[in-house]
């Protein structure tokens, strides 16, 4: 005959309270001795990671202010340049210079450019928050389905706070503790004999913390002596290196010496991501950049005497970005999640030529283009600073936003100047890990 | 701290059926949840200075396995991609008729054997006694995908009971026929002509 009954009933009376308790593995407390004697030399957090990653975001914001004063400075000097230099009329001459020549004096000849938005893909592994107090409803063996209904409902009591409950509870555990291995019992009791000098509400449950606190090698006097209200602490997640991959895309404004005067580059590449330790991930991958700007032409360098002096000097730049980049995040809630990232970059230039202006003359003379022909390679020399916001649209896909900053640290190109570059690339992100099953 | 590993040794002894109790019903199988029991224990032998000696140790052992079960969870499943219910109140039966009495180990293969997302909130929730605004906030889901986890675990968990109860009342029903070893000896063949005659 079938007979109605509660689905949340069968299962929670069963398992809540399982009669049965699994027996004991040696196997699996040998697993927990190696993961305590690799705790022992597990080196600390490397403490400067979230420093930088921190510094990464403030630089990010004081690198406006900067730049938006240098932005000023040039305009300034820029209008004084103009109204120094008298217009010439020169004969028009379009024409490839021969400037190798001079070239070769220089060096490997690059130029400065822009580059590629790293992304940094980060999941969610949040510490556990602190949840109202466990059901602790063990009782001990052969206990009928009523005697469990009224104990969970007691401790169902303890859980709101009733302290009453609680001792109904240390009484199970000293009934579950007789049901257990001689061996065992001797080591509680042994434990007894100082839990008797200390004052705790029960015997049993006196033991049972005892020989917790002398597993941790704590004094019973230290343990007894905590009054009031002690807040569990927050327990961490169970970390596992987390990899991805990035498809980027990207518009960007590029400047030399300030961002105010620019000109709007490209980029796209990809990024390969892992979340190595917990909250940090290192990023590395490659981008193509195209790097349009201009600058006033008595920022540019060069060996070259030019009979008449150009206004301007716009140059075209293509370079591959290889970012090495490290990112810290600072928030995760449902799918969404904010990281900053901070990092160093290498140029190889792919293309790179100028094109010179010499305002408004009717007749020019002079050279107006040169192709730098060398490939220059530029290693860790631009620094990324960069925040990203990721929205996982599935286990597997992410999309994400990445407003970025690039600063040179040394002069890059054939003109030897210092571009930088603001961007927000738009990220495609695949969760690789989605396929790999957890041990 | 000292940590005394003979100690630690017989208190984990001590509480290692209730702990994998708790992280059973939230992992799949055995290996994965003593791999998460022994991240339990490694807190609380690395954390001991957390524990208020004034309550009892066992609600605060429970908390932390039940913790780490969810860490673990949300470490793997970082998403449990399900459709949200947030318009749609559910009303569901979750009445189950049977007569099949389920012991412990059938219940839980039944658990075990939910995907993961939809285990771990039938976990918190009719196990554990929590609402689905705390599930929503310890799992960082959203409250109707916590409720359409709930829906989709009591209807699979149905279907399994159904199943078991299926499955005794056939054994029951069916008069099996013992299969008799036979000589070979004794087996006469019979012989066809071309014609499909028997000789």
């Amino acid at each position: 005959m079938k007979t109605q009954k509660d689905l949340n009933d069968i299962f929670k009376q069963a398992l809540a309270d399982p009669v049965e308790e699994t027996v004991f593995r040696d196997k699996d407390w040998a697993m927990l001795e190696q993961m305590l004697d690799k705790g022992k030399k597990r080196p600390g957090i490397v403490f400067w990671l979230p420093v930088l990653s921190s510094a990464a975001a403030i630089l990010l914001f004081f690198g406006w202010l900067m730049l938006g004063r240098q932005a000023t400075d040039h305009e300034q000097k820029a209008q004084q340049q103009v109204a120094v230099a008298p217009v010439q009329k020169v004969q028009p001459q379009v024409a490839a210079v021969q400037q190798s020549a001079n070239n070769n004096t220089r060096g490997a000849v690059v130029h400065s450019a822009i580059t590629a938005s790293p992304k940094t893909l980060t999941q969610q592994t949040k510490p556990a928050q602190v949840e109202p107090a466990y059901l602790a409803n063990n009782t001990g063996a052969g206990r009928s389905n009523v005697k469990n209904n009224l104990q969970q409902k007691e401790a169902v009591n303890m859980q709101r706070g009733n302290d009453a409950a609680g001792n109904q509870l240390e009484n199970a555990i000293s009934e579950s503790k007789n049901t257990r291995e001689n061996e065992t019992l001797a080591a509680v009791n042994e434990t007894k004999v100082i839990a008797s000098s200390t004052t705790v509400n029960t015997p049993d449950i006196a033991a049972a913390d005892i020989a917790t606190k002398q597993a941790t090698g704590n004094s019973t006097d230290a343990g007894a002596s905590k009054v009031g209200k002690v807040t569990i602490k927050k327990a961490g997640s169970s970390f596992r290196p987390l990899f991805a991959l990035t498809v980027l895309a990207s518009s960007e404004q590029n400047g030399v010496g300030s961002l105010q005067q620019t000109s709007t580059g490209s980029n796209i590449g990809m990024m390969f991501s892992a979340e190595l330790i917990k909250k940090f991930t290192i990023s590395t991958g490659a981008t193509y950049s195209v790097k349009p700007y201009t600058l006033p032409f008595t920022d540019y360098h060069t060996a070259y005497k030019f009979k008449n002096t150009p206004q301007y000097v716009t140059a075209d730049c293509r370079v591959l970005d290889i970012p090495l980049n490290i990112g810290y995040q600072v928030y995760s809630k449902y799918r969404n999640k904010i990281s900053v990232g901070t990092g160093l970059s290498s140029y190889i230039m792919m293309h790179e030529s100028y094109t010179y202006d010499y305002g408004t003359t009717d007749v020019l003379y002079g050279p107006s283009y040169y192709a730098v022909k060398s490939r220059g390679k530029y290693m860790f020399s631009i620094m990324n600073l960069n925040a990203t916001y990721e929205r996982q649209v599935n286990s597997k896909v992410g999309i994400s936003l990445q407003p970025y900053l690039k600063v040179p640290l040394t002069s890059i190109g054939y003109s030897q100047v210092k571009v930088e570059t603001f961007g927000v690339a738009v990220g495609l992100n695949w969760n690789i890990n989605t396929f790999t099953k957890p041990k | 701290m000292k940590q005394d590993r003979k100690s630690q040794k017989v208190l984990y002894k001590t509480f290692y059926g209730f702990s994998m109790a708790i992280c059973l019903r939230y992992a799949g199988n055995r290996d994965e949840a003593a791999e998460v029991m022994n991240q339990g224990f490694f807190k609380v032998f690395t954390r001991i200075e957390s524990y208020d000696a004034d309550r009892p140790f066992k609600a605060w052992l429970g908390r932390i396995m039940m913790n780490v079960s969810i860490d673990y969870y949300r470490a793997n499943l970082k998403m449990a991609y399900a459709e949200d219910l947030d318009n749609a109140e559910h009303i569901y039966d979750a009445s189950v008729a049977t007569d099949n009495n389920l012991n412990y180990n059938d219940l839980l293969a039944m658990v075990q054997q939910l995907p993961q997302g939809y285990r771990t909130v039938f976990n918190l929730f009719a196990i554990d006694g929590y609402s689905h605004e705390e599930i929503a906030d310890m799992l960082n889901i959203n409250i109707g995908t916590s409720k359409s986890n709930l829906f989709k675990a009591r209807q699979k968990l149905k279907q399994m009971i159904a199943d078991a109860d299926a499955s005794v009342n056939y054994n029951k029903e069916i008069n099996f026929t013992p299969v008799v070893a036979m000589n070979g000896a004794n087996i006469k063949p019979a012989f066809y002509n071309n014609k499909g005659i028997r000789e």
